[in-house]
């Protein structure tokens, strides 16, 4: 009989330094600690059992496949909320709790960020989280000179969407 | 390649990713993602050695029942009637199929002969 698969040690070396880091950093986007949590684990699973066979950064393959599955998860919540609005039409009113988390500030905020490229919600996110520019550039495969100007351009598709949706900012 | 933002604008998406900082007292249980790490890895492996097994058992049933057709007589003679048999019925199928169901189309008239 076979012993059960072990993860290798490189790989829990990886997820020793690793996971924290991202299950907060995917916190941002989730705004749930347990789906944080979840959403962490299965970006490292999907590191285990199948590795990118070309990729050398697999710190930046982490960051960025545990941003899009954050992402994924928040428009499926957007959808379950639309549904929520369409079903409290045929009078199943969402509760008091729900609509004062639709309308908050951090809703808006992570409204936007769905509303980005995954990519450029990697560099926000990773920033906000300290990083430098030359962390961002090693984590994302950028280059060093331009991670400013890519960071910049986020930040601008950021600020534009909000204007766009919900006007002039109030948070200052 | 020119930078398109203001720093006011940086500075207020800052302000804005603030409010999205996880709560300082939590620390991500990472014992639990470890664990459940592992387990999904074991029914991984579980299900590929299951899989496996009925492979290789289907494999060894098939091995068997063709070594010991044409080997006992009454088998063999059972199992040529049978093939002949369908081979039959597959024919009329394939008649069915390509003249009964859609017949021939004639091409046109052969010319009449004096």
């Amino acid at each position: 009989m076979r012993a059960p698969e072990q993860p290798s040690r490189d790989f829990d070396t990886l997820f020793t330094t690793g996971y924290r880091r991202l299950a907060r950093l995917l916190y941002r986007v989730t705004g749930d600690t347990g789906r944080a949590e979840e959403i962490a684990s299965e970006a490292f699973w999907r590191l285990h059992s199948k590795p990118p066979a070309a990729e050398t950064n697999l710190e930046g393959w982490r960051y960025r496949t545990g941003v899009r599955l954050a992402l994924d998860q928040l428009k499926k919540d957007r959808r379950r909320a639309r549904y929520e609005a369409l079903a409290s039409v045929f009078g199943f009113a969402a509760s008091p709790h729900r609509v004062l988390e639709q309308t908050g500030e951090r809703t808006r905020v992570r409204q936007i960020l769905g509303s980005l490229k995954p990519d450029q919600v990697a560099l926000i996110l990773l920033r906000a989280e300290g990083f430098s520019y030359a962390e961002l550039a090693a984590a994302l495969h950028l280059n060093a000179g331009s991670v400013g100007t890519l960071l910049a351009w986020a930040e601008e598709a950021f600020r534009k969407e909000y204007v766009h949706r919900y006007g002039t900012p109030r948070i200052s | 390649m020119e930078r398109p933002e203001s720093p006011e604008s940086s500075q207020w998406v800052t302000v804005c990713l603030d409010l999205l900082a996880p709560p300082a007292a939590w620390e991500p249980n990472l014992n639990a993602a470890r664990a459940r790490i592992a387990a999904r890895s074991d029914a991984r492996l579980r299900r590929r050695s299951s899989l496996k097994r009925y492979l290789l058992v289907g494999a060894i049933a098939t091995l068997i029942v063709c070594i010991a057709i044409p080997a006992i007589p009454r088998t063999s003679v059972l199992a040529q009637q049978i093939g002949n048999s369908t081979w039959q019925r597959l024919e009329q199928l394939w008649y069915w199929v390509t003249i009964v169901r859609i017949p021939p189309k004639l091409l046109g008239r052969l010319p009449r002969t004096r």
